[in-house]
């Protein structure tokens, strides 16, 4: 049971990733600051949050996909409620992990676009004003 | 395990195991309590999992302690992951790293081996003549494995002449994986086992039997081949649920297995394994030999005073000591902890994992010169793979009862989830151990 003290979970995360955890810091940090950027700027979250949400999908149909190989198994030896479980919830948080990583960037990205006009627009805003 | 109350786990047992997670973790940060300042010098004989184990621990636990840890090799094997390397799951690289990579800072590494131990004068002799005197030992030596126990056995015969072993280091995991290849492309008679004594993974010859099994069977030569396990006791494994079961899988996979045959003597030349059963001996022709050697205390601890002196223990030579204390009943400044350690059971990685907290606390204690009150309670472990993908996650204490971490996981039950442990997680968790983390 002292696996699950917090220092344990922490050591244990730290030997199984390895520098893995460090591009991870890295991202988590960047997605922090886009965010900040993302509200300063009114991001346009709604189309951001629908395109993440297809992104995270397909991740979750890869890892659900490659897991067990991953794992040197194959789909045949998922045996039981148990195994299914732990294999849709990697497969989910997988996903949802990779949703939120790019949310904050599709976010400001939209952003940027919605801000600046079209130039064709521009022009025809102008004539139809003469 | 159809009708097991394990197998179907409540909402309650889901919420108990949760609650004393959580209790467990918040125990673990109380425990953590300030290192005992201390001029002590402290001698661990043994640079293995257990003696690294016990020096990043107690470098933690102890301040101003001198600690000596003594052991010859500069590489250190992941022993747990032999049996995925003879398998063809791992390449051989993933089970072999540096032993310097997981010495303690501030820990004094002497790459000599133990000679001789003097627990009368406190001291301990290395290899090359130097001698160090303690003021509290932890025997962490492991176990040597007797080859020439068996008539005709040679280490060196292993990966020739059809002859395996996952014991003899990674190379020997490596040869088995070998043999293995060449016994499924011809088919034959492949001989499984274990020995007399005492020994480390005792699940391991079942596995690599259940392991060998599967793998005839994806390559289409399971027809072609017969697979025997033979053992000295009365059963296959000494936990009797687990026995009970292992009997239903080899009854499943057409795995012959008899009782009360011990291997005693092997002719290479001849393909025969001689072994000595109730009747008188019996010798069989093979193909594919899986030799599991008896195992003792090394010679050091052996013919010292630590060893027991009379019971079941005395004869192979383990070190003395309380089962529940780890401390020696006779000499009270020494410790044993993992393979060497002369009690009932917890010869795996997963008891070390278990029993180094234990010595630690309790050697600090002594140290101290306060009361033990941490025990260990014969915990092991043996993630027992049934075939590549599938294993059974068994736990069980010194009385045989069967102790799950994981409530909801069936420790008899063949599961996905009890491999992915095996063929990811406890890795981390072994080098988390050895960094003194857990």
């Amino acid at each position: 049971m002292e696996l699950f003290a917090p220092r344990a979970l922490a050591a244990i995360t730290g030997e199984m990733f390895g520098g893995l955890l460090s591009v991870v810091a890295i991202v988590a940090l960047l997605d922090l600051v886009l965010v900040l950027l993302a509200l300063r700027r009114g991001a346009q979250w709604r189309p951001a949050v629908r395109i993440a949400g297809g992104f995270g999908l397909l991740v979750t149909l890869g890892v659900l996909a490659a897991l067990p190989g991953f794992t040197n198994a194959s789909h045949a030896d998922l045996a039981g409620v148990l195994d299914w479980l732990v294999w849709a919830a990697v497969g989910i948080g997988a996903g949802v992990a990779a949703a939120l990583a790019v949310l904050p960037m599709l976010a400001v990205a939209l952003g940027r676009r919605a801000e600046t006009p079209a130039p064709a627009l521009q022009r025809g805003a102008a004539s139809s004003l003469r | 395990m159809p009708g097991s109350v394990l197998s179907r786990p409540g909402r309650r047992d889901l919420l108990r195991f949760a609650a004393a997670a959580g209790v467990a973790a918040q125990l673990a940060g109380a425990a953590r309590a300030q290192p005992l300042r201390t001029p002590a010098r402290i001698v661990i004989a043994g640079a293995g999992a257990a003696g690294l184990t016990m020096a990043s621990k107690l470098s933690r636990m102890l301040d101003g302690a001198r600690i000596t840890l003594i052991g010859a090799r500069a590489a250190h094997w992941y022993q747990p992951g032999f049996t995925m390397v003879a398998s063809g799951a791992w390449p051989v690289g993933k089970v072999v790293s540096e032993t310097a990579a997981y010495v303690a800072p501030g820990v004094t590494w002497v790459r000599s081996d133990v000679a001789a131990f003097e627990p009368e004068a406190k001291r301990v002799v290395t290899a090359d003549g130097s001698a160090y005197v303690y003021d509290a030992l932890v025997v962490a030596t492991g176990c040597t494995l007797e080859w020439s126990r068996i008539e005709g056995m040679d280490p060196a015969l292993i990966g020739r002449e059809g002859i395996a072993s996952v014991y003899a280091g990674p190379e020997g995991a490596e040869a088995t994986w070998r043999v293995l290849q060449r016994f499924m492309e011809t088919g034959g008679v492949a001989l499984h086992g274990r020995p007399p004594t005492e020994m480390k993974c005792a699940g391991a010859p079942l596995k690599g039997a259940m392991l060998w099994d599967a793998r005839l069977r994806e390559a289409g030569m399971r027809g072609r081949a017969e697979i025997h396990y033979f053992t000295p006791y009365r059963n296959l494994f000494a936990v009797a649920p687990v026995h009970a079961r292992v009997v239903e899988l080899f009854n499943a996979r057409d795995i012959a297995f008899a009782y009360e045959h011990t291997l005693t003597a092997v002719d290479p030349g001849a393909k025969t394994a001689t072994f000595r059963t109730p009747d008188g001996p019996r010798a069989l022709h093979y193909d594919y030999l899986h030799v599991v050697p008896p195992m003792a205390a090394p010679k050091a601890v052996r013919e010292s005073a630590l060893a027991w002196q009379s019971g079941p223990l005395a004869a192979d030579g383990w070190v003395e000591a309380n089962r529940d204390t780890l401390q020696h009943p006779r000499f009270p400044e020494v410790f044993a902890v993992g393979d060497v350690a002369g009690v009932p059971r917890g010869k795996t990685a997963a008891s070390v994992k278990t029993q180094a907290p234990v010595a630690a606390a309790n050697l600090v204690a002594f140290l101290a010169g306060s009361g033990m009150d941490a025990t260990y309670n014969g915990y092991t472990s043996c993630p027992l793979i049934t075939q590549p993908g599938r294993a059974m996650l068994v736990e069980f204490d010194y009385e045989g009862r069967l102790t799950p971490t994981f409530p909801f996981i069936d420790p008899l039950t063949e599961h996905w989830v009890p491999w992915v442990m095996k063929d990811k997680l406890l890795g981390p968790i072994y080098r988390a151990m050895l960094h003194g983390q857990i």
